[in-house]
């Protein structure tokens, strides 16, 4: 067994990126964080209607999320119960049953095995069908529009375990009455790198915004603009708790949300916006950076929400969606599309950059020397308060790892608790795992 | 009929002009290449014809977005593409699909060859550009590049003009 806290010391504020190359920590990965995390799976506007699926992944593992007939939405694992192929191979659609393309065996909206061909000659009538349904993921709920599931039954519900970070996502998902909806489908790519990377990134990482991005920023700045006097904003904060975390300036109207452009500036900060937030929210949080453990991030000035799928220790598959406030007009919509693909994605002038450092920096890791050197995590170590009059969780100067640290120690709290036995996806001890549905 | 009749040697002159440009890195004399307002899109892999508005674009950039791009790979702080991507465009079956009153559709197939960083890319689509006609040459409205694909290969960032 690998003794993380040989790897990881998070007091010390250091750690081995063993933890971003070993295969056997990324095996535990999947059986520890993503079997029993809630999982983004999907935003309840991808489904419009009864019949309505997406297919994603939960960790490596395939799922269909499916609007049912009752109008509930529900998630299935995506392999076939007799041999095990996928029974859906499409990326989104509608549909009234899943059949398997390899014999037949076909599911219902609910993951209910409703046909078996041949079963009176082939199974004399003997299956009984009711025992052979998809497997279901057996929570699966909703906030404010976003869809997540996890595979523990057991689990707290998903509001609670979002806990804290529902205030940074407040300001993405609440800014206006009519919610928020997906705009110009889902981007798909894959990226060196291990998934970690991105997610602690987008949690803590504000430090790299202004220095990798520059080119980025520079181009994107007001006409005539000379960025060597354009003040970048020192001032701001981050929060962590319970793994997640997300950090923010507190002048969004500054240099930032300059270069969104008068159009969208003016839509970002909208008067009737920043007074259903309210002044502090309004005040900084609504341009953050935030990770919702483990592995969905969001940037509110981009309008931007992603998945950092696992694939292997050494890629990960970023799912990228652009989210629109449901109530603003199309022209505002088709202009918050064009920036998110300009800054964020494959065609990302910002997303690039960050491509080209994680790339390289997991090449670097897999060194054997580079990997007895410990990296450094330990900016404004110490310096964190827990009773910030304006906001939750632990709290630090956005120029710190305080929420890599949180995302780190939520990672090793996990990483070091076995599943329950007979919990779905304990390796160790599959008893009473069988499927009873 | 238009205001004068593009021949599809005029337009391959055109593509291949653009294409020594944009191998050779010279981004502002490709820029020129398109008209105040000129836009450009490369759609998604799994793009069925959808309007572009609705979904699958990988970039949809208006001309304000465009010069900004051309301004940011300029910099020698764009990390990814410094040092640039090597590109060897090829361009053929170049069809002239309609001639409207100021404006010309003209398709083509291109396989653009991509090193970088070790890793070797081909990238296969379909051109379709709408072409502004001037009495003294081509100018882009839409150039639109269409890739063949199913998927973009692993590492294969769109950070060079496709």
């Amino acid at each position: 067994m690998i003794d993380l806290d040989e790897h990881v010391d998070l007091e010390r504020g250091v750690m081995s990126r063993k933890v971003f190359v070993d295969d056997d920590i990324y095996r535990l990965e999947l059986e520890r964080i993503f079997s029993r995390s809630w999982l983004f799976l999907a935003h309840e506007s991808q489904l419009p209607k009864s019949g309505s699926f997406v297919s994603t992944y939960m960790g490596e593992d395939p799922v269909i999320v499916v609007r049912r007939s009752d109008g509930s939405i529900g998630a299935v694992l995506n392999s076939c119960r007799h041999r095990g192929m996928k029974v859906c191979r499409a990326d989104v659609g509608t549909t009234r049953a899943f059949r398997c393309s390899y014999h037949g065996w076909t599911y219902g909206l609910d993951g209910d095995l409703v046909s078996v061909p041949n079963m009176a000659e082939g199974y004399r009538n003997e299956l009984d069908m009711s025992r052979w349904g998809l497997l279901r993921v057996p929570r699966v709920e909703s906030y404010k529009g976003l869809i997540f599931g996890t595979w523990d039954a057991e689990a707290q519900p998903v509001e609670e375990a979002l806990g804290d970070i529902t205030f940074l996502l407040d300001t993405f998902l609440d800014r206006r009455p009519g919610g928020t909806e997906v705009i110009g489908g889902v981007q798909k790519w894959v990226m060196g790198g291990n998934w970690k990377l991105a997610a602690e990134q987008f949690a803590s990482d504000m430090y790299h915004s202004f220095l990798l991005h520059a080119s980025a920023w520079q181009a994107l700045a007001p006409e005539g603009a000379d960025l060597s006097e354009m003040v970048f904003p020192s001032v701001g904060s981050q929060m962590t708790s319970q793994g997640s975390g997300g950090g923010w300036f507190h002048d969004p109207t500054g240099a930032g949300s300059a270069v969104l452009g008068p159009v969208l500036a003016a839509d970002f900060t909208d008067p009737a916006v920043w007074e259903r937030l309210g002044e502090v929210k309004a005040g900084g949080p609504i341009g953050c950076h935030a990770t919702v453990f483990p592995n969905f991030s969001f940037l509110g000035a981009f309008r931007v929400l992603r998945v950092w799928h696992p694939r292997g220790p050494h890629e990960m598959e970023v799912w990228s969606w652009t989210l629109v406030d449901k109530d603003q007009s199309p022209e505002i919509k088709d202009a918050w599309r064009r920036f998110a693909s300009m800054t964020f994605g494959p065609t990302g002038t910002f997303e690039q950059d960050d491509g080209e450092i994680w790339t390289d920096l997991q090449r670097v890791s897999r060194g054997h020397i580079a990997q007895t050197v410990d990296l450094n995590y330990q900016m404004g170590i110490g310096h964190e308060v827990t009773d910030h009059p304006d906001y939750p969780g632990r709290i630090n100067h956005v120029y710190s790892d305080n929420a890599a640290r949180g995302f780190y120690e939520r990672w090793l709290e996990l990483m070091k608790t076995p599943l329950r036995p007979g919990q779905r996806g304990n390796a160790t001890a599959r008893a009473g795992q069988e499927v009873t549905r | 009929m238009g205001r004068r009749t593009v021949t599809r040697a005029e337009a391959e002159d055109f593509l291949y002009r653009e294409a020594m440009l944009l191998d050779e890195w010279r981004l502002d004399e490709w820029l020129a290449l398109f008209e105040e307002d000129g836009r450009m899109e490369v759609t998604t892999t799994d793009w069925n014809g959808w309007d572009s508005s609705s979904a699958g674009a990988f970039m949809c950039d208006d001309y304000g977005l465009l010069k900004a791009r051309v301004k940011r790979l300029k910099s020698r702080k764009a990390h990814a593409e410094n040092p640039h991507s090597r590109t060897h465009r090829m361009i053929s079956n170049v069809i002239i699909l309609e001639q409207g009153d100021e404006t010309v559709w003209v398709a083509a197939n291109f396989i653009i060859h991509r090193y970088r960083d070790n890793q070797e890319f081909s990238y296969v689509g379909r051109y379709e550009h709408v072409l502004l006609v001037d009495d003294d040459g081509l100018r882009f409205r839409l150039r639109r590049s269409i890739p063949t694909a199913e998927t973009m290969a692993p590492g294969a960032r769109l950070s060079f003009i496709l």
